[in-house]
This record gives C-alpha cells, sequence and structure tokens, in this order.
C-alpha cells in the first residue's frame, strides 16, 4: 500500500491520550494514572491487537476512543477531523454510527428484558438506517451474516436462550447494523468456551474482508493478538511500549516487557523449564507513579536514566517502534 | 430454568408471538400464583376487594342510616351489632374497605411513582442533580413522617385525595432511595453502555433498559407502601384528621374510641374493623414475600433444592452421598 | 473395565474406576460425570483437560467427597492407597485397607493431609478479615494437635516453601497481590504434607507472566517434595507444557488418554483434535483455525451413544453405542468408534 492510498482510507487516530482518575478525598489530591501518552492508529480493513496485562490500561483505551469516557487530554481524529474539538461534550451519532464495540462480556452485554430482534432493530431505527417493514428484514440479514441460523426462528429469541458464543455473535451483529468503519472488540472472546473462540474471531477477520472494517482487538491473550492482528501493540501500566507488525513482534520483540511476555506465553512444544521467567514481581500501582520507565522496576537491563526519563520512540524497521532507553529514540 | 440451551440443528418452529414482552409479563404473574405464599396472598386481598366492592349487595343495610341504639350485640338482625351512633356495624365493615383500600393502594400509586422518577433521575445523572435530588430525598427521610402527617391533616381540608397526596408526600422518599442505588448499578452494566455505544439518548435508555430492570423493586416497593398507607391512614382516621364524612376502617375505630366501646367491652365495634386492616396487610405481605422468592435467584435456588431433596436423607450431609445404582438410569444409553 | 490394567490397586497412588457422578434436578438426574476411569502414580502430573461442564471440576470434588447435594455419586471405586474413599462414612471409623502395608484412613485423616485441593479462584476467596498466619495456622491446627507456637514456625516454613517473605504472613488478603495471594493458597493446601495435591484452573484468574512463575515454582515443589498433582484446565497448551500425562474429557466422559506429547503430536480422538485446532500458536507460519462448529450439550438430555458424535466430521451417521475407552498404542487410550486406529499414530 503506497502512501497516497493510506491517505485515502479514512482512519482512526488517537493521539497522546492521557487519562488520570482522581482518587481519595479532596484533601489528598491523588490520581490513577490509568492512560499516559497512548497513541494508536486503525486504518479501514485492518486489525491492531492491543495486548497487555490487567492493569494495563487496554479496556480504558477502548472506553477513551469509543467516547464512554472523557480523556484528561489528548486527540481522537476520525477521518482526519478532531472529534474532541467538534462536539466536545457528547458524541455525534455520526461518530456512534463510525465507531462502534463489542464487549467482554456475552451474558452482560446483551439487555435480557428484550429479544435479539428488539435489540437488534434498535440501531437501525436511532440511526434511520431502515423503517418499517425493511427493519425486520434488515435484522434476520444480520444474524444470517454472523451465522446465527435461521433468522426467523432465533430473532424472537431471549438472550437467556441462547449460548455464549450465540450472544457474543448477536452483539456483533448489532455493532454491525450501523455500518460502522471501526469495530472496538474488547476480550470479545476470553469468556467464551474454547472451541467455540476460532469460530467468533473467524467471523471478524471475514467481516474485515468483506466489509472493509477496522477492528482494534484488544486482548491479554499473545497468540489470538497475533492470529487476528495485522499489528499488534504491546501495552504496559498505561504506556505503549512497543508496536509492530504482528508476526515480525512475536519473532523479535526488543521491549524487555515484550520478551517477558512472550518468555510466559505457554509454548506446548518446550518443557516449562527450558525458558525461565527473567523477572518478577507485579505490575506497579498506577497511583501516583513515579517517573521514567514504568517498567524500570523489573527490567534486567534497567539503567539509571530509566528510573527519570519515560523513554522516547525508537523506530527500529519501518512498521516497528519500540520505546526503550536501550535503543535511540527518533529525533 | 437457568440450564444453557442448545442449538440444536433443527428446531421445531416457534410459535408466532405478537409481541413477547406481553408474554413475558404475564408469565410471571402465573408463576407468582403457582406459588404458596403469594396464592394466598392474592386469596385475601381479592377477597377484601370484592367485598368492598360489592358491600351494598352484601349489607343489608346502608351505613349511614342511623337504624337502632347504639351498641348493641350482635344478632340476627344486626350480624356484628351496631355502632355507638345506631348504625349497623356490619355494613359499616364492609363499606370501610373501599376508601381505606382506595387510600391505600391510591397513595402507594402517587409516592411509587414519584420514588421512581426521582429515583432514576437522581441514580442516572449524577453529578449535580443527583446532589440536589438526594439532598431532597434525605430531607424527607429525615424529617419524622407522623408528626409532619398530622400537621399537614391539621392545616388542609380534610378529604380522602388530601390524606392521598399527605401520605404520599411523606412516603415516597424511602423507596426513591432504594431506586436511586440500583439505577446507579444498573447503569454500570455493560448493555447500558452498549445502548450508549448504540446512539440511544438518555431518556430512550432510562425508560428502555433501566426500568424495565426496576420492575421487581416498583412493584414491591408498591405492595410495601401500600401496607403503610392503609395503616397509616387508619391512624389518622383514629385521631381523627382525615375527613369524618366517609366511612373507611379508621373512621369506625374513631367512632368505637368517640363512643366507649372499647370501655363497654362492644367488641363487635372496633374488632371486624381492626381486623380487617390487619388481613390486608397480611395478604400483601404474603404477595411481597411470594414475589421476593420468585424473583431472587438465590431463593428460587434454595426453594428448588428443597423440593428436589424432600422425601431424601441428603437434607444434612457433611461428605458427598454415594448411592449405588443396580439399573442405570434413563438416560445413559450403555 | 475389564479394558483396562488389572493390577492391584495399591500399585498407583489414585486410582478411579467407572465413576459415576448425577446431579438431581427437577426435570430428572443429570449424568455430569460417565463411566470416568483413570489413575495417577506417584510423582505424576496428571492433567485434566476440557470445556465448561464437561465435568473435571465435578471429578476433583468427588474424589475429596465435597460435592453437595443435589450432587451424588451412583457408582465406580476411587481406590487412594488401596482404599475406596468411596466407603467412608460420615462416622469417624476409618476404612481397613486391603494392603497390609497401607494406612488406614477416614474422611478426616484422608482430607487434606493425604489430598488437598486448590479450588477454582481459591485466592479471591480468602477470608478478608483473617490475617495470612491466622489463615495457615487455623488449617494445620484443625488436623494436628500442635500449640501456636509450633503452628507458626511451620506456617514460616510454608512461606519459604513458596517463597514469600515471611513479613507477610501478618499482611491481610487485600494487601497481597494476585500472584501472592495464590502462593499462600498452596501453601496452605501444602501444609499437611499431602501425597496428592489437586489444583482446579489455579492460574486462570493470573497475569500469563505469574502464571508461568507460580507453575514453574509447584514443579520444583512437587520435585523436591514428591507429591503428584491432579491438574485442571481448559488450556490445553498450558497443560501440555506442565503435565505429563493428560485426560481429556467431553460431556462428563474421557475420551482420549495419554502422554501430553502425544496429545499434541499425534491427538486421535477427534475432539482432541478440534481442541487443538483451537489455540493459536505463538510461533511459526500462521494457520487458518476452525474451532470445533455447535456447542457442548445439554446433558439433561445427551445425545445417544457418542456424546460428541453430532459435532464431528468423522461421524458415520450410524454407529449409536457409547464408545468405550480403547488402548491403541500403549498408554493410549481413546474412546472413538468410528475411526480406525490400527495404524499407530492416527492424522
Amino acid at each position: 500500500m503506497t502512501q497516497s492510498d493510506n491517505n485515502n482510507i479514512p482512519m482512526l487516530e488517537a493521539k497522546h491520550l492521557v487519562k488520570h482518575f482522581p482518587v481519595g478525598t479532596s484533601l489528598k489530591n491523588h490520581a490513577v494514572h490509568a492512560i499516559n501518552d497512548v497513541s494508536l492508529t486503525v486504518r479501514r480493513g485492518e486489525v491492531v491487537s492491543l495486548v497487555g496485562e490487567s492493569g494495563s490500561g487496554k479496556s480504558t483505551t477502548a472506553r477513551l476512543i469509543i467516547r464512554l469516557i472523557q480523556p484528561t487530554s489528548g486527540e481522537i481524529f476520525l477521518d482526519g477531523v478532531d472529534v474532541l474539538k467538534s462536539e466536545p461534550r457528547k458524541a455525534s451519532l455520526e461518530y456512534r454510527r463510525k465507531v462502534q464495540m463489542i464487549f467482554q462480556d456475552p451474558f452482560g452485554s446483551l439487555s435480557p428484558n428484550h429479544s435479539i430482534g428488539y435489540q437488534l432493530e434498535r440501531p437501525l431505527i436511532v440511526h434511520k438506517r431502515a423503517r418499517g417493514k425493511e427493519v425486520r428484514e434488515r435484522v434476520m440479514e444480520l444474524l444470517a451474516t454472523v451465522g446465527i441460523n435461521p433468522p426467523a426462528q432465533m430473532i424472537d429469541k431471549y438472550p437467556f436462550e441462547l449460548s455464549g458464543g450465540q450472544r457474543q455473535r448477536v452483539s456483533i451483529a448489532r455493532a454491525l447494523a450501523v455500518e460502522p468503519e471501526i469495530i472496538l472488540a474488547d476480550e470479545p472472546i476470553s469468556m467464551l468456551d474454547v472451541s467455540i473462540r476460532m469460530g467468533v474471531l473467524n467471523l471478524m477477520e471475514k467481516l474485515k474482508e468483506e466489509h472493509q472494517i477496522g477492528f482494534l482487538y484488544i486482548t491479554h491473550d499473545l497468540a489470538s493478538a497475533r492470529y487476528l492482528g495485522d499489528r499488534t501493540m504491546v501495552m504496559y501500566a498505561g504506556h505503549v511500549v512497543e508496536s509492530g507488525e504482528s508476526l515480525d513482534l512475536m519473532e523479535n520483540p526488543y521491549h524487555p516487557y515484550a520478551q517477558l511476555l512472550l518468555a510466559a506465553v505457554p509454548n506446548p512444544e518446550a518443557d516449562l523449564t527450558t525458558r525461565t521467567v527473567q523477572a518478577r514481581g507485579e505490575v506497579p500501582s498506577l497511583i501516583d507513579p513515579p517517573p521514567g520507565c514504568p517498567f524500570a522496576p523489573r527490567c534486567q537491563q534497567v539503567k539509571d536514566i530509566c528510573r527519570e526519563i519515560m523513554p522516547g520512540v525508537s523506530t527500529l524497521k519501518p512498521d516497528h517502534w519500540v520505546r526503550c532507553h536501550l535503543f535511540p529514540a527518533d529525533a | 430454568m437457568t440450564t444453557e440451551t442448545v442449538f440444536t440443528p433443527a428446531e421445531a418452529p416457534a410459535p408466532k408471538q405478537k409481541s413477547l414482552d406481553f408474554k413475558k409479563r404475564f408469565a410471571t404473574l402465573y408463576v407468582l400464583l403457582r406459588h404458596p405464599s403469594a396464592r394466598l396472598g392474592f386469596i385475601i386481598v381479592g377477597f377484601l376487594i370484592l367485598i368492598s366492592v360489592f358491600a351494598p349487595v352484601i349489607a343489608k343495610y346502608k351505613p349511614t342510616e342511623f337504624l337502632d341504639s347504639g351498641n348493641l350485640k350482635p344478632g340476627s338482625q344486626y350480624w356484628l351489632g351496631t355502632d355507638p351512633m345506631g348504625r349497623d356495624e356490619f355494613a359499616l365493615t364492609v363499606w370501610g374497605g373501599r376508601v381505606s383500600l382506595l387510600v391505600g393502594f391510591g397513595m402507594a400509586a402517587v409516592a411509587i411513582v414519584v420514588a421512581t422518577i426521582v429515583g432514576m433521575i437522581a441514580g442516572y445523572y449524577r453529578g449535580w442533580v443527583d446532589d440536589i435530588l438526594s439532598l431532597i430525598i434525605n430531607l424527607f427521610l429525615v424529617i419524622p413522617s407522623m408528626p409532619l402527617l398530622i400537621l399537614l391533616s391539621a392545616y388542609l381540608q380534610p378529604s380522602n385525595s388530601t390524606v392521598i397526596l399527605t401520605l404520599a408526600f411523606t412516603s415516597w422518599a424511602f423507596h426513591a432511595r432504594i431506586i436511586r442505588a440500583q439505577t446507579m448499578s444498573l447503569r454500570e452494566k455493560d448493555y447500558v453502555a452498549a445502548a450508549v455505544v448504540a446512539g440511544e439518548n438518555n431518556m430512550s435508555i432510562i425508560f428502555r433498559q433501566i426500568l424495565p430492570n426496576l420492575i421487581n423493586i416498583i412493584v414491591g416497593g408498591f405492595i410495601g407502601l401500600t401496607i403503610y398507607g392503609i395503616a397509616a391512614s387508619t391512624a389518622l382516621a383514629f385521631l381523627g384528621l382525615t375527613a369524618m364524612d366517609q366511612i373507611s376502617w379508621g373512621t369506625n375505630l374513631f367512632w368505637a374510641q368517640n363512643g366507649n366501646s372499647l370501655l363497654m367491652g362492644a367488641y363487635w365495634v372496633f374488632v371486624p374493623s381492626g381486623f380487617l386492616v390487619a388481613l390486608s396487610a397480611l395478604g400483601l405481605a404474603l404477595i411481597n414475600f411470594g414475589m421476593d422468592e420468585i424473583t431472587n435467584p438465590r431463593l428460587r435456588a434454595e426453594r428448588q433444592l428443597r423440593k428436589i431433596l424432600k422425601g431424601t436423607k441428603f437434607q444434612r450431609v457433611r461428605i458427598t452421598p454415594v448411592v449405588r445404582r443396580t439399573d442405570p438410569s434413563s438416560d445413559n444409553p450403555s | 473395565m475389564d479394558t483396562m490394567s488389572t493390577s492391584q490397586p495399591s500399585e498407583k497412588l489414585l486410582d478411579i474406576r467407572d465413576l459415576r457422578v448425577e446431579y438431581l434436578t427437577e426435570q430428572g438426574p443429570v449424568c455430569a460425570v460417565n463411566n470416568v476411569s483413570f489413575s495417577i502414580s506417584k510423582g505424576e502430573i496428571f492433567g485434566l483437560a476440557g470445556e465448561s461442564g464437561c465435568g473435571k471440576s465435578t471429578i476433583a470434588h468427588a474424589i475429596l467427597r465435597v460435592l453437595r447435594p443435589p450432587a451424588i455419586i451412583t457408582a465406580g471405586n476411587v481406590f487412594y492407597k488401596g482404599i475406596d474413599v468411596l466407603d467412608f462414612g460420615q462416622e469417624q471409623k476409618p476404612s481397613k485397607n486391603p494392603d497390609a502395608n497401607g494406612p488406614e484412613l477416614n474422611i478426616e485423616s484422608f482430607r487434606w493431609a493425604e489430598v488437598s485441593m486448590v479450588f477454582q479462584s481459591a485466592m479471591n476467596s480468602l477470608n478478608p478479615v483473617m490475617r495470612a498466619l491466622d489463615q495457615i495456622t487455623d488449617v494445620i491446627r484443625k488436623h494436628q494437635k500442635i500449640g501456636k507456637k509450633e503452628a507458626r514456625v511451620r506456617a514460616e516454613e510454608l512461606m519459604d516453601i513458596v517463597n514469600i517473605d515471611k513479613q507477610r504472613l501478618n499482611a491481610y488478603p487485600h494487601e497481597l497481590s494476585g500472584g501472592m495471594r495464590q502462593r499462600m493458597v498452596i501453601a496452605m493446601a501444602l501444609a499437611l504434607k499431602p501425597d496428592l495435591m489437586i489444583m482446579d484452573e489455579p492460574t486462570t484468574a493470573l497475569d500469563v507472566v505469574v502464571q508461568k512463575d507460580i507453575l514453574q515454582q509447584i514443579e520444583q515443589l512437587k520435585e523436591k517434595l514428591g507429591f503428584s498433582i491432579l491438574f485442571i484446565t481448559h488450556d490445553l497448551s498450558l497443560m501440555v507444557e506442565f503435565s505429563d500425562r493428560i485426560g481429556i474429557m467431553y460431556a462428563g466422559e474421557l475420551v482420549e488418554m495419554a502422554p501430553a506429547k502425544t496429545i499434541l503430536t499425534k491427538p486421535a480422538h477427534p475432539y482432541t483434535q478440534g481442541l487443538l485446532n483451537s489455540f493459536p500458536s505463538i510461533r511459526g507460519p500462521r494457520k487458518k483455525l476452525t474451532g470445533i462448529p455447535g456447542s457442548p450439550p445439554n446433558l439433561l438430555h445427551p445425545p445417544k451413544g457418542c456424546r460428541f458424535h453430532e459435532r464431528c466430521p468423522y461421524y458415520d451417521g450410524k454407529d449409536e453405542t457409547t464408545p468405550k475407552l480403547r488402548e491403541i498404542t500403549p498408554d493410549h487410550w481413546v474412546a472413538c468408534n468410528c475411526l480406525d486406529f490400527s495404524q499407530a499414530g492416527v492424522q
């Protein structure tokens, strides 16, 4: 893809997002630094995997981009338009059409009191995508697209009558109803049975190919991140520490945390003891964190500068950058 | 009831239903009627409503007629005797249900509607809206209701409507707080976030997503408030603070006290009305109890477990029972 | 089962034979574990893999007999060091051991001292108002008549074994990190030096780095102290790395059992193959994976015969008998009627 092609494809760009949650009473001014300086880009027809452990800030990033919460600072560009400037208080209906989301819990993300047909009708009606009889037909099309068959019989069922995998497919259908350009998927398969997961991931891949939808796939599972994502970004304690093309990043991780993560992923072909874990310790507290790189306390290759200054971006290959003092920062 | 349904490839076609919310709501009612406590409660309340509605038919005499001398013992002519003013006590008792039940249900309706609206808005919008509404709720909770009731009743023109309004005025805050808390917790659910992401506006979310999940609390609150309404209106009437030209269980008690029926031991004057007040409270409480058991999944599971284990010796065991069967059970094909 | 080894029960540490567990429901009994047999030797890590509802947790609870009604055990034997655990009654009388050298046990002396368990999300079920020290000494003193001081010394030993600083004994659970809490739970499970430890999804709630750390520590402990492990999880790739032998369960039945490497390289049962086809790898070329179509059956009305046949690509359409576990190559057992395993190493 040439540079000029990129300019024509609408994209979602988040720049330097920061989110601090105030905590404690007003007497002591503490804040949880959930996100610090996160930037990412998602293009149409591309899957970006956002990988991180719990507490890394990946879910918060999703909620910022879907505009369920307001960032403390930073910008979000959709199709080149700075949406936080043009619609500061509430996201416009147009934004909600273009950017959609799938949630983690298949049992909690569907309203228990309405049939799935009703829940799929609502977005169509609210966004005026169809009217009258068309609405029901469109809902049946959506059900067929995501593999809920036969649509005529499933359309009036309630969520409790469906299995976990089916509910998640309904959630995908709901996101699809408004014909979005970008879908954020927050751990969509982690609560599903193992043998069902691939089906849902393959569905997402199919939608990416057929409808040219961009996906931001958020997960803690590196293996599925590699499977689905064209590009992968690794987050730690509210920062993106490495980003690159998925296969390349998993083969050649540069950041010590990424290396640690990859070494810890279960590898059935090896014995447990062949690859020992390099660093102990756990994720640091996010309340009023000390300056410098958040991984410094656990890093085997830590230098003095790591504890003082957050490393800048070092672009090591055309599409592979890292934030680490082991590498020279870009100019 | 909670087992996962399997997606079997060939399913029997489901019957077409106009609106499934309709079917679902009646399903709950049907289940409720099968619950023994709730059924008894419905019977009691139904009985009371019926005798009140058909009072003119059941009672021989009109309750307003002064027929005979006061405090006459029950006999073949006057089934419950007469009150101190000489009116037929039976007629007074069955006619009394009309006003008492009307005021009770009416006040509950007004109070629960106000509580729901205030609670939902405070819980959903939070921020300064919540701060102000919470302040108001807390204010109403803190003010002692009985003295306020008495004060208001003494000031305003006494009539059924003013009684309903004053009772609702002093009792809505309790349930508003509960509804607010529940709304705040429902607001955090994923499907509410999904509705926001889908582009629904706030009003739509409040009425389509949050309100349906509050139905249990609202109905439970309505029933609880009715109990309170009947009891409190009876108390007010006993003190002479309602419209005294009405006939209600409370006014019957007032006239009983006024006419020295208690001193004279003329129990037939005050016992029937008092008994019916208590009976109404019992019936309503039983309905509430049944509803609790049905809607609370944990209580429901416990009830089911008790039913399943009835008759076996597994009620209290410390280790898993071993029951060796010689014949395989029906679902084991081998 | 006449197709399994007929050696004396006392050679294996744990020998489960034809275990059946049913749940009584309003709609009738649900067979959650159907004729499951396997055994664990001394010092072995046996993994039980399967998805939700397959019965692996039920088996674990049944071994310790901590299942509560409406669950009942309806058939089978659980031989532990020669004694059938299912013979234990509520009374304190110990069961006689057919093996003259074996122990005599009752339910009290069996639980925790011989077999202990790390329950699923146990780290989140610690008593929030008791200090770590008290929770551990509680366990010890419930089973052994020793004084407070002695119990404290033992607790400190246990903390050393699981690599937690002794100072943390004074902490409350919420003051400890997730990994520490899980190690504390493991310490509690080791308190009475059991010979078999059952671990039910011990690392599912933990980060992958902490998970690896803890499993390595457990393996080192196993080498040092010599206990066996029954390891239960749905994460097959983790299990292959960690276990010596693996049993694959589906809808309450054991469908395949083999050494870990064999399961990985030569999976015989179609369900195992499908399961392996659900785990993307971290290395090597990107392959398209399909998982398994359909969903697990409703155990209230399980499919006739093989419980997997509705989702199986090899089903011949006719067979209606329940497959029995057969040994196709040494120590490789499969329960499947439709595939021909005459050549060793299928697929």
